[in-house]
């Protein structure tokens, strides 16, 4: 199991440093002068190319180094933690990003259990009522729910549940998961990945329904109940189980509406900030975390195959 | 034997397909007596299997049983609730599937599916279920049982996994075991290896089988009367040395001659077929089905068949007149 994590992890590397050369590349041909941009709000031609000073910092920065030893040198400094200083206001990135991100891991978990623990039970209940009201309704409104952009969805349910029925605060900043503030938020964060999980679920079910093994079941007497939960259930986990990790690597990566719309200061909010900014080390800092969280998401995927599928266990000891 | 274990009458079964009704089984009659095999036979889509499904009420939700009846020790199966016929299925009928391979559930351990329907028969405890587990998996001779039952159906091969669908067939002791094809995904000597071993079954704990195949020679060496369907009708019902000895039906005999045995008698060059294929049964009842034209020595004189049932017992259905 530990060999299987590590290939995972070797498999991931290459991935991730050529991502990162093209961001880096992005930003070193396009992005605009960093002095420049570190000094914009100082109206001075002080910093401005030519100027000794501009040139003896430009030397101290190592930016006249060529591009492949700079991006090398941010590699080997970020490998051991260093992402650098932010180009807009100077604090390190990682300390901007470890404040932001538990925020936004916290809404991915939370918006995750929420979608697992409603969307997958809609799902099953809708293909064992298939073509019959109850499917038909929580099939409707997953397509339904799935239609409306989230910053449709957003500000409508503020308007709906603060002003029209005042039951909850207008919620703004994060102030936790289990605070009213993070109901709005999270209801929004939920549910259009829960229209997928629900379409998924449901059409997982439908398929084992069909299997031969499921007839076995059936011809064997057991009660209907035990049909579904033990024959049934568990071979739909695997695609389910599939889709909920995509669904928690989008929430990772692209709350970036969410954060802005309810002023969450999360990793979205720090994207949108460097790309406003051109703050290209906090862009490259942000790019690696939600890469690391996608690829480890992904690996917690893998490794939970074999306990649900148990003809994947061979796969896993290999080096598949 | 003597004693009649499942009566079916005049069994109809429809599928409903595309805004027609496909006629699958049309007034199928048989019976099994207590410890008797019964061999089918029959080409693809004849409705053999309809047929059985019809009986414990297994079939997909686009067919519906239309008429009929099927007493089983005296209860009508069709008219049972759903309680009942829950009980029936896997409790005093138990089924064997034609594809091992995809008949377990493949995430579930063998020794958790074969001897579960004890649990919800018998009201056994979980280790009573594993221990008689133990022993059907001994009995259908799958070495090592008490290490097999931690396996996954993925670990057993397809000879071993029929041996143990046989088992859970086995496994509350049914008076009755329908096996549906249970040889066909199978190659052929393993084939020889599960007749031998359901032979031996049978004997021992004598259970009455009916056995569907397309192989009239598989069958040959296991049932005591073998029945020929074609076109969801029975056309012709006889023990074995009847059916082998003096075939009634153009059909029974098309199946016989395709047999490679029965041309090497004659020193047929060519393996014969049966020509055309079998009919659509869709809109209107076939009733006569099996046109007798195809087949040579019946190409004129016997555009009328009575019926073809030998034992004065069986009240067989007149099958009408062929169609030209």
């Amino acid at each position: 199991m530990i060999r299987f994590i590590l290939l995972r992890l070797l498999r991931w590397l290459p991935g991730v440093l050529l991502l990162l050369l093209i961001v880096y590349a992005l930003m070193f041909y396009g992005g605009g002068d960093p002095i420049q941009i570190m000094f914009s709000r100082e109206a001075t031609d002080l910093f401005q190319p030519g100027n000794p000073r501009y040139e003896a910092l430009k030397d101290k920065m190592g930016l006249n180094r060529p591009f492949l030893v700079q991006f090398g040198d941010y590699v080997w400094k970020a490998a051991q933690g260093d992402l650098g200083l932010s180009l807009a206001d100077g604090r390190p990135v990682m300390e901007s990003i470890s404040a932001a991100f538990p925020i936004t891991l916290s809404i991915a978990l939370a918006a995750t259990a929420i979608i697992a623990l409603v969307g997958i039970p809609l799902g099953v209940i809708a293909a064992l009522n298939q073509n019959h009201w109850p499917d038909n309704l929580i099939l409707g409104g997953a397509l339904f729910f799935w239609g409306i952009p989230t910053f449709v969805i957003a500000p409508l349910l503020m308007v709906l549940l603060c002003l029209q029925f005042p039951i909850l605060p207008v919620p703004h900043g994060w102030t936790g998961v289990f605070t009213v503030n993070a109901i709005i938020p999270l209801t929004v964060a939920a549910i259009r990945p829960m229209a997928i999980v629900i379409r998924q679920a449901r059409s997982a079910v439908l398929d084992v329904l069909s299997e031969d093994y499921i007839r076995t079941a059936r011809a064997k007497g057991l009660p209907e109940w035990v049909t579904i939960t033990k024959h049934a259930l568990r071979p739909v986990l695997t695609p389910v189980v599939t889709q909920m990790g995509v669904v928690m690597t989008n929430l990772l990566a692209g709350s970036l509406l969410l954060e802005i719309v309810f002023g969450i200061p999360g990793i979205g909010r720090l994207i949108r900030d460097g790309i406003l900014n051109n703050d290209y080390s906090l862009l490259l800092g942000c790019v690696l975390v939600v890469l690391t969280m996608v690829t480890l998401t992904n690996l917690l995927v893998d490794i939970s195959y074999p306990l649900l599928d148990p003809r994947l266990k061979q796969a896993q000891r290999g080096d598949v | 034997m003597g004693e009649i274990l499942l009566d079916v009458k005049d069994l109809k079964t429809r599928f409903r397909s595309r805004g027609s009704l496909v006629h699958a089984v049309n007034g199928v009659s048989f019976h099994v007596n207590r410890g008797e095999t019964l061999g089918v036979v029959g080409e693809s889509g004849c409705g053999k299997s309809v047929t059985m499904l019809s009986l414990l009420r297994l079939l997909p939700p686009a067919a519906q049983v239309e008429s009929g009846r099927a007493l089983f020790e005296g209860q009508d199966l069709l008219k049972m609730n759903f309680g009942q016929i829950q009980k029936v299925r896997g409790g005093k009928i138990g089924l064997i599937f034609q594809d091992p391979m995809t008949s377990f559930n493949p995430v579930l351990t063998i020794g958790d599916q074969v001897g579960e329907s004890l649990i919800y028969h018998r009201r056994a405890s979980k280790e009573v279920a594993l221990k008689r587990t133990v022993e059907l998996l001994r009995l259908v001779g799958i070495p090592d049982p008490e290490q097999r039952i931690k396996d996954y159906p993925h670990q057993f091969s397809g000879g071993m996994r029929q041996r143990a669908m046989i088992a859970m067939a086995l496994a509350c002791e049914p008076g009755l075991i329908i096996a549906d094809e249970p040889t066909t995904a199978l190659d052929v000597t393993i084939q020889a290896q599960i007749v031998e071993l359901v032979k031996d079954l049978r004997d021992r704990l004598g259970v009455a089988i009916i056995w569907i195949t397309h192989d009239l020679s598989l069958v040959a060496g296991l049932a005591d009367r073998i029945m020929v369907m074609y076109a969801g009708t029975i056309v012709e019902e006889a023990t074995v040395e009847e059916l082998f000895d003096d075939p009634r039906h153009p059909y029974t005999l098309g199946l016989l001659s395709a047999l490679p045995a029965f041309q090497a008698e004659k020193n047929v060059r060519r393996l014969a077929s049966i020509p055309g294929s079998p009919p659509i049964y869709a809109n209107r009842p076939l009733l006569a089905h099996f046109s007798c034209a195809v087949l040579s020595p019946w190409n004129v004189a016997s555009q009328n068949y009575p019926h073809y049932s030998r034992s004065p017992l069986e009240k067989m259905p007149a099958i009408a007149r062929p169609v030209l």
